[in-house]
């Protein structure tokens, strides 16, 4: 037998464990190794992958976790000592005052065995959980358990039979800390207080050396005091290498994470605390060879010779196979788990009770038609016969119990009437709609069912839910509650070191000054961290980095040490979306620890559900469906005598949405408000649900990058006619016009020249682009030909299977976009107040919030800034009185919505002003209105700092209005200013002139505010902004780039709204403030960069090549003040935007060019680099 | 036990053809080290002659400050600078009735042996 690694912690130990699972599992497969254990600190963080990996590798594998010992908080060291020997150390614990929290005295390994029906994986699973519990209830309390905890969860799993749990006592543990001090005889007793509580056969010692100086822990000295105390004690001695690493070069990232671990450089480390960085570099896995010459070393020197090495290895073996783990029989993989029948309140049949509510459904939704006829459409079906069809699947696949569980939360958030729709391909499902879990009716757009299931899989399909994100907390305890906790648990995710964040712990541990690594880390926008030298090498605006780099040694090591924590996991917390629905068995499945809100959460992630049979529901919490809530909800505040506009329920085909939506005035609309989006939707002019269907689809990578969408807007506008490869296939390609552009569309051909079947279609589907495509393409070209279509038409479908079938997207997909695409629109058409309101409430999309509040402006909403007595926490409309005269009723043909008359504004939440805590902003609201400011300092009680920051964003000017004062908001500001900079003074001073509690003031007026002498006039409108964007980062008043109209006029600057009279190829001067900044994939490989800037009249699209990359250099990524001079580029007839020369950063006028030589210097347009003519599908 | 006994030594260094050796971290002077199968030290090169070990020898690791040192650490490397194999070997001349005690360090890539302490007789 080969050598078995018990200990061995995996990069899912954070901040310590340096390869993954499958490195490890590899690099032991490649020594012949049977056997290969992981053992993660304080959790069972990488079990699932090593199990996958081992699995892939021929290897069996064991199962433990390093666990912290906890031992009594004593506040001496004598008495932690006391009770680490095992007299519990009780006496003389101060008696008054809380009991101190456990302190943490060493690691023990507990290890699952195996081969019992997985008796020892659930007891593990147990103790994780519980090791979590304490310190999840109350953050001094560390993770780990006592020795008696640990003992308690052993016996429990021995329960009679064979025990379920091993504790190795290892150099670490404190019978081997004291063997390291050579304290034999307190390591003895500890040793014997081990053994006295647990069972007979559970504790194991733990002997390891990775060759240390003599003297030092992990010496060869060392493991030979654990050898001879445990074979003393008649204990089995196992032999490890306390693995973290793979192979030795990784020793270093050991070093790295360990001063990460601890915030300290490595050379603070290595001269004070001598226990916390490894001894060596030799924790590694070493081969058979290897260990047993260790082992031969440990016993000779032991002087128990050949034999006492052949006993250790034997006991090492003996173990290993002990804890082997059957990843079926003990671990069920793969075995998908739903909650008991009784628990969704099901007694009879679940199939029975599924049908029963698809005819509910029926009647609800479908009332008015006739359920047997059948809707036009390749599917030829009609609502009972699919309905039946889908039932007939379902109940073959036995899932019946899996759709009412998913019907059930879904129902659960009806109750709470909070919005809801199916995403992705459930939405084919008739089923799915008939439960109520998505709007979209499948055959209203044809979709196919054998897209989201069919009897050929046999894996759970998933059923994702969008839901309102504002209310998804509230949600996920609704579920806790409805399941129980035993049932539910939340999925984790694994957060991994990006570029950033490792060179901040790289930087560290070489103990290089803090700004030193933050202006490094400022300069690493997006930069793939795992390949950092190759990227400093090449991007433009990283050539001050690389000329750093070259005179700097420790930058060059830094540059490497980076690489080596990039990608590695560094903590888990709270995923998104996934909820873990399960039956009472689910904790022996899973550990469990606290999440960020509370609720517990399992330690796997996604890639963990499906092969330990968990079943997660994403339940996404998606800012658009609580926009469109919010929106809904005011315009039934503001119009309470109309019934509320029912989103989900009205047809998707009015002509003034998609009037908007043409016209590319599309900020705030679901995923149609990206530079690129209004490109394409002013391109291509949708005018009809089905148009959105497509935009959406074909801006995907795939299709941009394998030159889909032309031919598609060619034959749109009629300026080349749609090719279809096949009469036969005309009308599946049809509604895109010959181009394939659905999974569903590549599944109908694939069926209708070889009579495949829809299911066995998808089957081929999903493996194109995948090595066995060659497979699919044999068995489609003989189908093809034999059903008698010619070897050209064949060879012709074939390629565009093979070319676009991996880039297709998922129909259903599209159309569940599509809908709050539409929603979105048709608000932003009819209710424009309510619905900018719900955007700046929640921010569903990518714009900054100074832009949204800009487009409000710019579509005439009057912006009305925060006020002490008219706003509240949230943004809300309000009628405007007296009416603006100066809004105009808007164009809807330009697409700009009208403002019912420019009766409504948008009165700004108060919590748009930074610095004002939520409990003040609670008191503001709950006392309004005030009359005085006395009035506002006694019941609202702000802070003398809040004050002076709601003076300066205005929100007191109506306090100045009522009272009558003739002092201006700067007069005002520099009064509370001066106020609130004083020292702060005893409480008579502050509370003079108010009255007490229980009396009303006198009705005075505001004494202080009419005793204020007008010393200054009213702020100008680029001294309100500025105060505006200090107090709120938003300006109300005006644009932040009205302020540099001067500077603007001389460059000759173009707005964003004459941009569209200018012919293509125009030299132009354009600035505005940073919007987004994007670098998509491109087919060619190289970089582009697109920068959109606003200028208070629109946003200006840029482009930047490699030329102007260059030329531009760090201003790229980092400033918000941009000139750019360029040429226009026509995008379609509602499109321009600007090829870029150069960029300058305005905030440094000194960098900037002399205004007389930018426009004219007729610099050579910088193009696009020559387009490579063969498709690179990659 | 420290190696910077051997600082003295580092002057013979200078000439050595292995670039990555630095001479601040005292490697003392380069030694012919003859091996057995194992990797362990069986007979060495010392002052001129010929010494054979007399007893089995002792092996540990010493950690490096690398970071103060290396100029690089990519991440593709498979050898570690965080530790230098160390060994103490009790050697003797043929004929020489007292063995001294001398004290070996390997580089893990050039595969050099270093004298770094000469305890002496």
């Amino acid at each position: 037998m080969r050598f078995p690694h018990l200990r061995v912690a995996t990069a899912y130990s954070a901040h310590y464990g340096v390869a993954r699972p499958h490195e490890l599992a590899q690099v032991a497969a490649s020594y012949g190794a049977q056997i290969l254990a992981c053992t993660d600190r304080d959790g069972l963080y990488g079990v699932v992958k090593h199990v996958l990996a081992c699995q892939q590798h021929g290897v069996a594998p064991v199962l433990g976790v390093d666990l912290a010992l906890l031992g009594p908080g004593a506040a001496s060291s004598g008495k932690h000592s006391r009770a680490a020997t095992g007299q519990q150390g009780q006496n003389g614990r101060p008696q008054r005052g809380a009991v101190p929290p456990p302190r943490v005295i060493g690691r023990v390994v507990v290890l699952a065995t195996g081969g019992n029906g997985g008796v020892g994986y659930a007891s593990l699973c147990r103790l994780v959980s519980a090791a979590h519990r304490d310190h999840d209830h109350h953050g001094a309390h560390p993770i780990g358990l006592t020795r008696e905890q640990i003992a308690r969860h052993v016996h429990r799993a021995a329960g009679g039979a064979a025990p379920g749990l091993v504790v190795l006592t290892g150099p670490d543990s404190d019978v081997g800390s004291l063997l390291a001090r050579r304290r034999y005889r307190a390591a003895r007793t500890a040793l014997r207080a081990w053994q006295r509580v647990l069972p007979a056969g559970c504790l194991i010692v733990e002997t390891a050396t990775h060759l240390a100086p003599q003297g030092s822990t992990l010496s060869t000295g060392h493991a030979v005091r654990m050898l001879t105390v445990g074979r003393e004690a008649g204990l089995p001695v196992i032999l490890t290498n306390a693995v973290r690493y793979a192979h030795p070069g990784q020793a270093v990232t050991a070093d790295v994470l360990d001063a990460a671990r601890t915030l300290l450089s490595l050379g603070e480390l290595a001269g004070s605390d001598p226990g916390v960085l490894q001894p060596t570099g030799q924790g590694w896995l070493k081969d058979t060879a290897q260990m047993t010459r260790l082992a031969h070393e440990i016993s000779s020197a032991a002087n128990l010779g050949v034999s006492g090495a052949a006993h250790l290895l034997a006991d090492t073996y003996r173990l290993a196979e002990r804890c082997s783990q059957d990843p079926v029989t003990d671990l069920h993989v793969g075995q998908p788990v739903i909650p008991e029948a009784s628990v969704i309140g099901l007694s009879g049949d679940p199939d029975a009770q599924l049908r029963t509510r698809c005819y509910t459904g029926l009647e609800r939704f479908h009332s008015h038609q006739n359920w047997d006829r059948t809707v036009p459409g390749l599917s030829g079906e009609s609502l009972r016969s699919r309905m039946e069809r889908e039932l007939d699947v379902i109940a073959q696949l036995g899932f019946a119990g899996y759709f009412l569980t998913v019907s059930e939360v879904s129902d659960l958030m009806t109750r709470l009437k909070v919005r809801h729709a199916a995403r992705g391909s459930a939405v084919s499902s008739l089923v799915v709609h008939l439960l109520g879990i998505s709007p979209v009716d499948p055959l209203e757009y044809d979709l196919v069912f054998e897209r989201f299931l069919s009897p050929r899989r046999s894996t759970l399909p998933d059923i994702d839910i969008d839901m309102e994100s504002a209310q998804r907390h509230r949600i996920y305890r609704e579920i806790f509650q409805r399941f129980g906790s035993s049932r539910v648990t939340l999925m984790s995710m694994q957060n991994a070191y990006r570029s950033r964040g490792a060179v901040r712990d790289a930087g560290l541990a070489l103990g290089l000054g803090q700004e030193i690594v933050d202006h490094i880390a400022e300069q690493l926008w997006r930069v793939p961290g795992a390949t950092l030298r190759e990227e400093i090498a090449q991007r433009p605006e990283l050539t001050r980095l690389a000329d750093e780099l070259k005179a700097n040694r420790q930058l060059d090591l830094l540059v490497d040490l980076t690489e080596r924590l990039d990608r590695l996991p560094r903590h888990i917390s709270m995923h998104p979306c996934g909820v873990i629905l399960s039956d009472a068995t689910l904790l022996n499945r899973t550990p469990v620890q606290a999440s960020g809100i509370g609720l517990p959460m399992s330690q796997f992630d996604k890639h963990d559900m499906d092969p330990m049979g968990l079943i997660k529901l994403d339940i996404l919490g998606v800012r658009m469906q609580s926009t469109l809530a919010y929106a809904v909800q005011e315009v039934a505040r503001m119009e309470p005598e109309r019934p509320a506009p029912d989103l989900d329920a009205m047809p998707r085909d009015d002509p003034d949405t998609f009037r908007l939506i043409s016209s590319t005035h599309t900020l705030g609309c679901f995923q149609i408000e990206s530079p690129g989006q209004r490109e394409l939707i002013g391109t291509m002019g949708p005018e009809e649900f089905n148009d959105l269907i497509v935009d959406i689809s074909l801006f995907r990578p795939g299709p941009m990058q394998a030159s889909m969408v032309r031919p598609y807007l060619n034959s749109r506008h009629g300026w080349s006619t749609p090719e279809y490869p096949h009469p036969d296939l005309v009308d599946i390609l049809r509604e895109t016009r010959g181009v394939a552009v659905y999974h569903e569309q590549i599944m109908r051909m694939m069926d209708r020249m070889t009579g495949c079947g829809l299911a066995t279609a998808d089957e081929w589907r999903r493996r194109l682009g995948s090595d066995t495509e060659q497979r699919v393409e044999d068995t489609f070209r003989s189908g093809a030909l034999a059903r008698g279509y010619d070897a050209q038409t064949v060879e012709k479908v074939w390629g565009i299977l093979h070319a676009f079938g991996s880039f297709g997207f998922c129909k259903a997909h599209g159309v569940a976009f599509a809908v709050p695409t539409y929603q979105s629109a048709w608000l932003k058409t009819h209710h424009p107040e309510a619905f900018m309101a719900g955007v700046w409430e929640h921010d569903p999309g990518m714009y900054p919030a100074r832009l949204l509040v800009g487009e409000a402006r710019r579509m005439g909403i009057p912006v009305l800034g925060p006020d002490i007595n008219r706003s509240v926490d949230h943004h809300r409309i309000e009628p405007v009185s007296p009416r603006p005269g100066t809004v105009e009723p808007g164009d809807l043909d330009e697409g700009i919505p009208y403002t019912r008359g420019g009766a409504w504004g948008i009165r700004m939440s108060l919590t748009s002003i930074t610095g004002i805590s939520g409990t003040e902003i609670e008191r503001i609201v709950a006392g309004q209105p005030y009359t005085t400011l006395t009035d506002v300092r006694t019941r609202a009680r702000p802070s003398r700092r809040s004050l002076q920051r709601l003076a300066s964003a205005g929100a007191l000017d109506s306090l100045l209005n009522i009272s009558g004062a003739r002092a201006s908001r700067t007069d005002l500001v520099t009064h509370l200013t001066r106020r609130a900079d004083r020292p702060a003074t005893s409480r008579s001073t502050s509370a003079k002139g108010q009255p007490g509690p229980g009396q009303l003031s006198l009705p005075l007026g505001d004494l202080e505010l009419t005793g204020l002498p007008p010393e200054q006039p009213e702020p100008s409108t680029e001294e309100k902004v500025r105060a505006e964007l200090d107090t709120m980062n938003i300006e109300v008043s005006a644009h932040l780039m009205d302020g540099h109209a001067a500077i603007m006029r001389s460059y000759g600057v173009t707005r964003a709204e004459d941009l569209l009279g200018l012919r293509s190829g125009t030299e132009v001067v354009v600035a505005g403030v940073r919007v987004s900044t994007m670098t998509p994939p491109m087919r060619s490989g190289k970089r582009v960069v697109f920068i959109s800037v606003d200028d208070g009249s629109g946003a200006v699209d840029c482009t930047f090549f490699d030329e102007a990359q260059a030329l531009s250099g760090p201003v790229l990524f980092a400033p918000t003040m941009l000139l750019i001079h360029g040429h226009t580029r026509r995008t379609g007839p509602r499109g321009i935007g600007v090829q870029a020369v150069r960029a300058w950063d305005m905030a440094h006028p000194e960098t900037l060019p002399d205004p007389t030589t930018v426009l004219g210097s007729h610099p050579k347009p910088n193009r696009a680099p020559a387009r490579n003519p063969q498709v690179t599908a990659s | 036990m420290t190696v910077l006994a051997a600082v003295n030594h580092t002057d013979l260094t200078r000439n050595e053809t292995h670039g990555a050796v630095r001479l601040d971290e005292g490697w003392g002077q380069p030694c012919e080290v003859h091996c057995d199968a194992a990797g362990a030290p069986r007979e060495l090169v010392f002052r001129g002659r010929l010494h054979r070990i007399t007893a089995p020898p002792q092996r540990w690791y010493e950690r490096r400050r690398w970071w103060e040192v290396e100029e690089r650490v990519p991440r593709e490397s498979g050898q570690s600078v965080v530790d230098r194999q160390h060994w103490r070997v009790q050697a003797a001349q043929r004929g020489a009735v007292v063995p001294r005690t001398l004290e070996l360090v390997r580089h893990e890539v050039t595969g050099q042996w270093w004298l770094v302490v000469d305890q002496g007789v």
